[in-house]
């Protein structure tokens, strides 16, 4: 299979642009329009993956995205379907697993050692061996690839439409539909899975090509549809949504955009596809199905085989015999298990050319090793075998709708014994099928099947389309009659059941699926859950029609042939698209930048970028003791709450009391969730009547304004909040020096008499208005400033200039957890977690306990004075000590806890930290801490915080 | 998500746009019992037919919604 056809009209290929690809390492030639499995074959390649189970080779069969054999890492994408994909100058794709030497086909010739449900039935008992050889067996399975790190992150986009009408499939009847539809004012979107519009005529010859070319050129006259080439509808859901992923080309910036369609109509005209035929080793590479013939010729101009056997049961296969003549390809005969035969016609034209015709004849076996090099045949009444040398069989038992799509709307699929077909059954009348899914042949027909689907599906929106319709409906009688349905499905009985394989992906033979219903799973539900066949990844696009037959047949007294129930994704699909349109946008603080300027390291911390450090966070924690320090605490939550209700909403969901604040004076409260548990911390101010100023902890701003509202509104009290976290920034002076350095920057009087501990008042500095508080988080003299964000950086740059003298310097959230360790300071949902009560997390002081109304307080009564399941402790360790946050606190084999956060501590020479462990009795002064790290164990001794200024004495210089 | 939310100030919106508040419960009294508190902050109907939620437009106005929806459907009839 090297070199090309002549040029044709039909082909999608630009060779005035050729371009390379690199294969396993090896540069291979290609054309502009080539998809990359196309490029490969036309250079020869027979094997493109090893199959799961017993690693055959496997080539590309169906080559339009069907029968995951093709599947490569591409550019470093693991399972990226090459016949899906576009090729590229310089695309460097590379098998998944050594295809030509493969030590793992050992498994091929033990088989009989993995009957169906092998998994099930071996590794139950006893259970050493499983814990022995899982890893062993986890590693076996063919075409996995390997994860490898990207070198760039691919990115995908999600857009969201909402046309009246949403069209799935390219092909005669889709493009029909959409014009339609188009016509009668409707916005439309079209998704076709190949990248070029035309479907199933796109590869029939230069007279399909026309027809093709023809309904394009009409449809490219309405701007009203939007078309979508490349794209796989995957999913449609109750409502209606239909998730549509788009392969993007070369130039785009995204690998997939996944269109999210909420279309008030549907017209699904998604089309048949082949059954692959069921003969002994009906998997080798060289078999393929006729489409994909039809394809290799005429899309990319490449000769299936030198020697092409063709085996089936309708005139569909005669015609594509007849195609592959006209280009000049090579036949070792047409094979048709048909009792009557070929149409004589087509018979006579086949017989001209010199091509040996086996009427009711089938294939039995394959013979080959790398590739096909022969085939047996077999008369259908067993009079007779023979063997025919070829190189490629393009073999199928039949036609059948891909209809997954129309199960996900809720239609059901039921079997025609006249048309050996599967028609749907129960569609909503805003849910229309059409075209070649519905069985149709003539092109006359489907189109007209197509505008009529379209009007109905409009028609079922109140749109006025009658006369459409109506002459739809006539011009489809009269094209009935041209229907040449021959859709007969054929299976034979062969000697070789156990490599007979109906489920590609998973390797399921037809002995497999006998086995499994002579052991009781004769329902096709449970039959497939037990054989895994239709399971793959795949989805049954291959394999359901013929395990479905099969069934049938070895059970006829089931009754109907029913179909295995479908449910989203129709085709794999990757987790960027469905991620895509999640944006991540961490928040920066008014300071963010001003800070990297001087040499802060940011890192994220929830919803924020922070600045962790600039540079030395033990130097920084030592001049917030000795001298002075800034640090950016923007990230506060700070909400106004006012109106009439505003006590009875902060009294609701604080642990403390606010009727009785004093202006100039700080509440410090806790929250508590309705099951008593802790859930944050921060302090009220007092900004007027029934006006107050509410801070959070750091990043649950968000949260918080749920919460408070959900209060509001569970109660219709008259109190309203503004989230005020981004118009205000926040900066933290603290230090011995604070004070000098504040004076230095305003005429107000901030003496401790004036501003004492918790305590707030309106201050300027330097010429900036801003909310000053006394807080003591780091356990010295400090001052919390929340100023306007637009002002912040003017203000932190004069603190800086004026302080600097004073020994001043900026510290980061790591000096900051150093001192606020020093002081043993809980940090809610960081030192707690969800099943950390208010008594446990070392809060219960704050609690009101004459106040009834408290969010969690009825759960707190009742559990006042019970034993604890989990406290927060502290534990140091002298000098430096390697351990980190989330290390385990041990007991023996047992686990206590875990350490929250540790850090060394300059100022103490010693390492602190806070545990959320089980009470014990080690948990007493003089007892010790056992922390589990990087794999030993560490002995801490049992603290009482603060470790700094016990009496605090100094935040209240 | 398969449905969508009709938001009284921001119109018909994704449920992704939305943060879950649990079924519309009665909370105990001031005097209710533990069990009574378990049974409430625990123990949901989840029964497969039109409930009463909470939901809150997170990504939106900000408004909690009461909204009464079919959990196996996920038909919304009340806003």
């Amino acid at each position: 299979m090297t070199g090309r056809l002549p040029e044709s009209p039909t082909q999608v290929l630009d060779r005035t642009r050729p371009l390379k690809i690199f294969f396993d390492g090896r540069p291979i030639d290609a054309f502009e329009g080539d998809t990359v499995a196309s490029a490969l074959l036309a250079a020869g390649a027979d094997t493109f993956s090893r199959s799961f189970k017993y690693h055959r080779r496997r080539s590309a069969s169906c080559l339009s995205g069907q029968c995951g054999r093709c599947t490569m890492n591409v550019d470093g994408r693991m399972h990226v379907k090459t016949c899906q994909t576009a090729a590229r100058d310089g695309m460097v794709v590379e098998p998944q697993g050594n295809l030509e030497r493969d030590t793992k086909a050992l498994a091929d010739s033990f088989s009989w050692a993995m009957p169906t449900g092998f998994y099930y039935k071996m590794f139950y008992k006893p259970r050493w061996f499983w814990k022995r050889v899982k890893e062993t067996i986890r590693a076996m399975p063919g075409n996995m690839g390997e994860v490898k790190p990207l070198a760039a992150r691919p990115q995908f986009d999600a857009v969201n439409l909402t046309p009246e009408l949403l069209v799935v499939g390219g092909g005669l009847a889709g493009m029909e539909a959409a014009i339609t539809a188009a016509q009668a004012g409707a916005r439309v979107v079209l998704a076709e899975t190949d990248p070029a519009l035309g479907g199933f005529e796109r590869f029939q010859g230069d007279a399909g090509h026309r027809r093709a070319e023809d309904s394009i050129r009409r449809l490219q006259q309405h701007g009203t549809i939007k078309v979508l080439t490349s794209t796989t509808v995957s999913a449609i859901y109750p409502d209606g949504l239909a998730v549509c992923v788009e392969s993007c080309g070369g130039d785009e910036k995204f690998v997939e955009r996944s269109h999210l369609v909420r279309p008030r109509a549907m017209v699904i005209a998604t089309g048949t596809g082949s059954m692959p035929m069921l003969f002994a080793h009906n998997d080798r590479p060289g078999v393929l199905l006729p489409e994909a013939a039809q394809r290799l010729i005429e899309l990319w101009g490449i000769e299936p085989g030198k020697k092409v056997l063709l085996a089936g049961g309708d005139d569909y296969l005669a015609r594509v015999a007849l195609q592959l003549l006209d280009k000049g390809v090579k036949l070792a005969g047409l094979v048709d298990f048909r009792a009557g035969g070929l149409d004589e016609g087509l018979g006579s034209k086949l017989s001209e050319q010199g091509v040996r015709v086996w009427n009711g004849y089938t294939l039995s076996g394959s013979r080959g090793s790398k590739r096909i090099e022969g085939a047996t045949l077999a008369a259908l009444d067993g009079s007779d075998t023979q063997t025919v040398p070829c190189d490629t069989i393009v073999a199928s038992s039949g036609r059948y709708p891909r209809h997954k799509l129309l199960g996900q709307i809720g239609a059901r699929m039921v079997y025609d014994p006249e048309l050996h077909f599967y028609l749907p059954d129960g569609l909503p009348a805003t849910h229309q099928a059409a075209g070649r899914l519905l069985g149709l042949e003539d092109p006359e027909a489907i189109m007209a099947q197509g505008r009529l689907a379209a009007a109905a599906a409009l028609q079922s929106l109140g749109l006025e389309l009658a006369a459409v319709e109506q002459d739809a409906r006539q011009q489809l009688d009269r094209a009935a009659a041209l229907q040449a349905v021959a859709l007969q499905p054929m299976l034979t009985e062969n000697k070789n059941k156990k490599k007979t394989f109906v489920c590609y992906c998973h390797d399921v033979s037809e002995a497999n699926i006998e086995q499994a219903m002579a052991e009781g799973w004769d329902n096709i539900e449970t039959c497939k859950r037990y054989t895994t066949a239709t399971q793959g990844a795949c989805q049954g696009a291959m394999c359901e029609a013929n395990f479905a037959h099969l069934m049938a047949r070895k059970r006829p007294e089931l009754g109907a042939r029913v179909l295995p129930t479908t449910r989203p994704p129709v085709a794999s699909i990757t987790l960027g698209a469905l991620a895509a349109g999640h944006h991540d946008h961490p928040q920066r603080s008014p300071l963010h930048q001003v800070q990297l300027e001087q040499g802060g390291q940011a890192a994220r911390m929830g919803a924020w970028m922070r600045v962790m450090d600039f540079g030395d966070q033990e130097a920084e924690s030592l001049a917030v003791h000795q001298a002075a320090g800034i640090c950016d605490v923007s990230m506060l939550g700070k909400f106004r709450v006012f109106g009439p209700d505003a006590e009875k909403l902060l009294n609701r969901v604080m642990t403390k009391k606010v009727d009785n604040l004093a202006a100039g004076k700080i509440l410090y409260y806790a929250a508590c969730n309705q099951g008593g548990i802790l859930i944050d911390d921060g302090v009220a101010l007092k900004m007027g009547d029934h006006d107050y100023f509410v801070t959070t902890t750091t990043g649950r701003a968000p949260v918080t304004e749920e919460w408070f509202s959900r209060w509001r509104r569970e109660e219709d009290w008259q109190v309203w909040m503004v989230n005020l976290t981004e118009t205000r920034a926040g900066i933290n002076l603290a230090g011995p020096r604070a004070r000098e350095v504040l004076a230095l920057l305003t005429d107000a009087d901030i003496s401790d008499t004036a501003l004492p501990f918790l305590n707030w008042a309106w201050l300027e500095i330097a010429g900036v208005s801003v909310i000053a508080m006394r807080m003591g988080f780091v356990g010295e003299l400090s001052y919390e400033l929340l100023c306007p964000s637009s002002q912040a950086v003017f203000l932190w740059n004069r603190m800086l200039e004026v302080g600097e003298p004073l020994g001043l310097r900026p510290f980061g959230l790591e000096a900051l957890n150093i001192c606020r360790l020093e002081k043993g300071h809980v940090v809610p949902n960081v030192d707690t977690d969800a099943f950390t009560t208010l008594f446990e997390s070392s809060f219960g002081w704050m609690l009101n306990r004459t106040k009834t109304e408290t969010v969690g307080k009825p759960i707190l009564d009742l559990i006042a004075g019970d034993e604890f399941t989990e406290q927060v402790i502290a534990f140091s360790i002298e000098g430096r000590s390697p351990v980190a946050d989330g290390s385990l606190v041990v007991n023996g084999p047992r686990q206590l806890g875990r350490v929250t956060s540790i850090r060394y501590s300059p100022l103490l020479g010693k390492t602190i930290g806070l545990a959320l462990v089980a009470p014990h009795e080690d948990w007493r002064e003089g007892g010790k801490v056992r922390l589990w790290f990087d794999g030993r164990e560490v002995e801490a001794d049992f603290a009482k915080p603060p470790f700094h200024d016990p009496a605090g004495e100094r935040m209240k210089m | 998500m398969a449905f969508l939310i009709n938001c009284p100030n921001c119109g018909h919106r994704n449920p992704y746009e939305f943060t879950f508040g649990g079924e519309c419960k009665q909370a105990p009294g001031q005097d209710a019992d533990m069990k009574a508190w378990c049974e409430y902050l625990f123990f949901y109907e989840n029964m497969p037919v039109f409930q009463d939620e909470w939901w809150y437009h997170a990504m939106g106005c900000g408004e909690w919604l009461k909204i009464r929806r079919n959990i196996a459907t996920h038909e919304i009839v009340e806003v």
